[in-house]
């Protein structure tokens, strides 16, 4: 192998042949690999700086084993082998998470779930759909939309993530201010535990029945157990969609009108602001947006009159808060071009260093939050560029996502550079009251900034992990400890 | 775009670039000018600098790709076949490994993933320049060899006989206009097919010809596999059976016989000023002029299959609407669209040669679109590209029919 591996912790696994072997006769030879190149391809998730690393040939991870099985029954048996010879299991959805979650880095077992991908149950008087959590967003909704129905749940990923890894992630999609996060929509959820038994969670509406067990593995990153299925809530197709957007001066307007909008119990379907950057970034055709930001409202409902209504208060509100009405180009722009992720391809292997940081916070700490994380990634050696717009937002708060962007200076490593970035954006928003993370995740990435999130909180999480998997095979080296690196 | 456009494009990129110290925009400089050290290598057929694009991509066409659907394998997601493909190049992975040159072969060449590509980039495109560089090293993965021996022995994919086998198929007029060239599978699968098309071209008065005993594979297949000698080989004969023809306009039943003629001979350095027609361009042209009429009632209940390279743009042109116009003319024709249909239609799994080299794959990617076509419940699957429609006999779909059957089918018999 030509490749150096990053993480260097990779365990020794005494007979690889024995754990070949045994594998095989759970899920079939066929289902089961140790290929050089499949190793590669299973090494990495989108963690912006792997793709650098792609480039200097380097892998981030190397599992010792793939494994692709394809129902709850092999997934329990596997498990069994990997807890009584203690390797650790990853388990790998579509690998678009974006802070190194899915990185085997002790190695191990990886196990994909690409198999599990069956519709179980379409129920339309419940409005609710059973699905395998080796799905695929698209694929999905392209099967519940010939029959009528949405889930209202479109991550930027929705091409290329899976049920799984939403919920894993605790993922927010495009139309979440109205559909909600997946914490909103997933009602409950199978689960393989590492000691090999399968748990159902109950579905109900809502319950007053003790703890509700199934929020525990929502952003529990693969390493409590493994969400085989789940039961989510799906919408029939709106009768009505329409957008507008508005241009303001300030942020601080911006965030104003979209504060009152939420607060008069007006949920659109998509809400973004832009920062002033942003704009000129996605906006540049829009004249009345010159030096300007770009905020844009799509709602959407069964009942055309409640949209025209909608977005008559919207309207409404946007003007009183100094916005000027741009109608619906910039919405449109924004329906053509949402998937369109091409600068990572083309600026990393120019040099550039980048990622995107998202994290939440109350309304009262919002604007000051904004500034401080922006005026800190600015101050940066090489930093060229800083940038955010909101996405979700709630009566109560709002979520940021900054883009940093730049080249490594001189006597710095790349991953030195990087990591200084995200200690900046990380750094200021706890110092503003802000939370690490509002749906990216922890993985190994923000896994340092734990004990700074939760306090004394982490410990109990961490108890709670010891209960589930006392042996720690489930995706060790994420959410509570940090792998170490060279 | 035009310039003006392009300058308020990425006025924001100046704006920053000229935001940074003066140490930040030389080391900017630097980095643009050091990219080439990403994804430079020695002799490739590969175009290294979007092949490294696509392989640091999140993957945003995965969910369209067939042979990841099926495979259920992440070393077959379209960016995950490039990163490989990459460190194949760089030469971190083997290519003598048959088991990582294979992940080049693991592709239906669909174009599924450039619809949906913000860069415009076909995976498939780009792997099928990685075969080359196989071929180049002489690195065959199983079938390629025997693929390429075969139909250099017998010049078609099939048999010696595959044009000539049915003695009626073989018109050949004084002074054609037209050369009607007809694919080596729906001469050899679908003769019935050959013969509509026959019918339809002389209701409509066109002097044609076809060279049946002359013909041979038009090189398409072999290109997609990465034997660009032997493509090549084809590409100059059939250059100069046309030039022996005389006829000015090439009308094909096959639009990979098409893509061939019209745009990858150019790419093997075979150059020729043929104009080429699909069929199924063809017969909109001549409904359009008048010089057929479907008259007859066609009571039947079909669907339709947009073959993906007819209609995601690979030849030059796209046959989405043309196919709708012609069956809207039909009397008494029961069209179902098929949910999904246009450019994002299925892949009918015989694309890249993949029956040749991985049959499996090749047949369950088929079963899965005649599944989505049986749901609309009609009793024909109708298409214009015989490779489906051999895929989708072979995998339970009949009655398959051509869409030159259907037209033929509305043709008065009088003259
Ligand atoms: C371009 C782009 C845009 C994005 N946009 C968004 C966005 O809008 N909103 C958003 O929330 N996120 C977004 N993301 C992040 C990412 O897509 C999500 O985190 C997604 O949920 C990951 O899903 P996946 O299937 O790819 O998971 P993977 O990356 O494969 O895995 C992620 C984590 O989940 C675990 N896991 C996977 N499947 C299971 C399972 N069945 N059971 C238990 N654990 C499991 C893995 O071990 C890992 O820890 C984006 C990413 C990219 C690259
Ligand atoms: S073809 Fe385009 S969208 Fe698909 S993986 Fe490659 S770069 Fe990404
Ligand atoms: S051409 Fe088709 S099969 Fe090949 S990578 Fe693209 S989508 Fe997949």
């Amino acid at each position: 192998m030509k490749f150096d591996v990053v993480y260097k912790k990779r365990v020794k696994i005494d007979d690889l042949n024995a754990l070949v072997t045994e594998l095989s006769e759970i899920v079939g030879p066929d289902w089961v690999s140790t290929e050089e190149a499949d190793l590669v391809a299973y090494s990495k998730d989108y963690q912006l700086i792997t793709n650098r690393w792609i480039m200097e040939n380097k892998v981030p991870g190397l599992p010792h084993v793939i494994v692709w099985p394809e129902n709850e029954e092999e997934i329990s048996r596997i498990l069994i082998c990997a807890n009584r010879k203690k390797i650790p299991v990853v388990p790998y959805g579509e690998g678009s998470g974006v802070v190194g979650a899915a990185i085997p880095v002790y190695g191990g077992i990886m196990l994909d779930m690409k198999r599990m991908t069956d519709i179980i149950e379409v129920n339309k008087q419940n409005l609710t759909v059973t699905v395998q959590t080796g799905a695929n967003g698209k694929w999905l909704e392209r099967q519940l939309e010939q029959k009528g129905f949405l889930i209202g749940h479109v991550p930027q990923s929705f091409h290329t993530s899976t049920v799984g890894g939403w919920i894993a992630h605790r993922a927010a999609g495009q139309f979440s201010t109205k559909y909600g996060k997946i914490e909103d929509i997933v009602l409950s959820m199978r689960v393989v535990l590492p000691n090999g038994e399968i748990i159902d969670t109950k579905l109900y509406p809502r319950a007053s029945n003790g703890p509700q067990i199934e929020r525990l593995f929502l952003s529990s990153e693969g390493t409590l157990g493994i969400v085989t299925q789940a039961t989510m809530i799906m919408w029939p197709l709106p009768e009505k969609q329409q957008g507008v957007s508005f241009a303001f001066d300030a942020i601080e307007d911006s965030l104003k009108a979209t504060q009152l909008i939420l607060q008069k119990q007006i949920y659109p379907a998509v809400v973004r602001i832009y920062d002033k950057q942003e704009t000129e970034r996605h906006f540049y055709n829009e004249p009345q947006a010159k030096n300007r930001l770009m905020v844009i409202f799509v709602c959407e409902a069964p009942i055309s009159s409640l949209v025209e209504l909608e977005i008559s208060e919207i309207r409404k509100t946007c003007l009183e808060c100094n916005g000027t009405d741009c109608g619906k180009n910039p919405v449109d722009h924004w329906f053509e071009t949402r998937f369109n992720v091409k600068e990572t391809s083309v600026y990393m292997p120019k040099g550039q260093i980048a990622d995107t940081i998202e994290i939440s916070c109350m309304w009262d700490d919002a604007v000051h939050l904004y500034h401080s994380v922006i005026n800190e990634l600015k101050k940066l050696d090489g930093l060229l560029l800083a940038s955010g717009h909101a996405s979700h937002f709630y009566p109560n708060g709002v979520c940021f996502y900054f883009t940093f962007s730049g080249i490594v200076p001189e006597g710095k490593s790349p991953e030195e550079f990087y990591n200084s970035a995200w200690d900046a954006a990380m750094i200021a928003t706890l110092n503003s009251g802000g939370s690490i993370s509002h749906h990216h995740g922890i993985g190994i990435n923000r896994a340092r900034w734990m004990r700074d999130e939760h306090g004394p909180v982490l410990d109990l999480m961490k108890k709670i992990k010891h209960v589930i998997d006392p042996n720690n095979i489930m995706n060790p080296g994420k959410l509570y400890d940090e792998p170490e690196r060279e | 775009m035009g310039l003006l456009a392009k300058i308020k494009k990425y006025k924001w990129i100046v704006k920053v670039f000229f935001s940074g110290s003066f140490k930040d925009i030389k080391k900017t400089i630097q980095g643009f000018r050091h990219e080439k050290d990403f994804y430079y290598v020695k002799e490739t057929h590969v175009d290294m600098k979007e092949l490294l694009k696509c392989a640091l991509c999140p993957n945003m066409c995965r969910f369209e790709c067939p042979s990841l659907r099926v495979t259920h394998k992440e070393m077959y997601a379209p960016a995950t076949k490039s990163r490989i493909s990459y460190h194949m190049e760089r030469k971190n992975l083997d290519m003598t490994d048959l088991h990582t040159a294979e992940v080049a072969y693991m592709c239906t060449n669909c174009d599924g993933c450039r619809n949906w590509c913000p860069m415009d980039i076909s995976t498939g495109d780009l792997l099928t320049q990685v075969r080359a560089d196989l071929i180049n090293r002489e690195i065959y993965i199983p079938g390629v060899k025997e693929f390429d021996a075969r139909v250099m022995e017998k010049q078609t994919a099939f048999e010696q006989d595959t044009f000539t086998q049915i003695e009626d198929l073989n018109v050949n007029m004084e002074n054609p206009e037209v050369f009607y060239y007809t694919g080596c599978v729906m001469a050899e699968k679908k003769p019935a097919a050959v013969k509509a098309n026959i019918k339809i071209l002389q209701k409509a008065g066109i002097r044609f010809c076809m060279y049946a005993d002359e013909r041979t594979c038009c090189g398409g297949p072999l290109h997609t596999l990465g034997l660009l000698n032997s493509a090549k080989y084809f590409a100059e004969k059939n250059i100069a059976l046309f030039n022996k023809a005389g006829a000015k306009i090439i009308v094909t039943d096959c639009p990979a016989c098409t893509n061939s003629i019209r745009n990858t001979y150019k790419t093997l350095g075979c150059k020729h000023n043929y104009k080429v027609y699909t069929s199924v361009e063809f017969y909109r042209k001549l409904l359009e002029e008048g010089k057929i009429k479907p008259e007859k009632s066609v009571p039947l209940s079909i669907t339709y299959h947009d073959p993906c390279i007819s209609s995601r743009g690979k030849m030059g042109t796209i046959d989405i609407e043309n196919a709708r116009f012609i069956f809207s003319l039909i009397p008494d024709l029961d069209f179902r669209e098929v949910y999904l249909h246009g450019d994002i239609t299925q892949c009918c799994g015989r694309g890249g040669v993949s029956h040749v080299h991985h049959p499996e794959i090749s047949d369950a990617i088929g079963k899965q679109r005649v599944a989505q076509l049986k749901e609309t419940g009609a009793e024909y699957i109708v298409s214009a590209c015989p490779a489906c429609e051999e895929g989708f006999m072979f995998n339970d779909g009949d009655p398959v029919l051509d869409i030159g059957e259907i037209l033929a089918k509305s043709l008065a018999d009088h003259a």
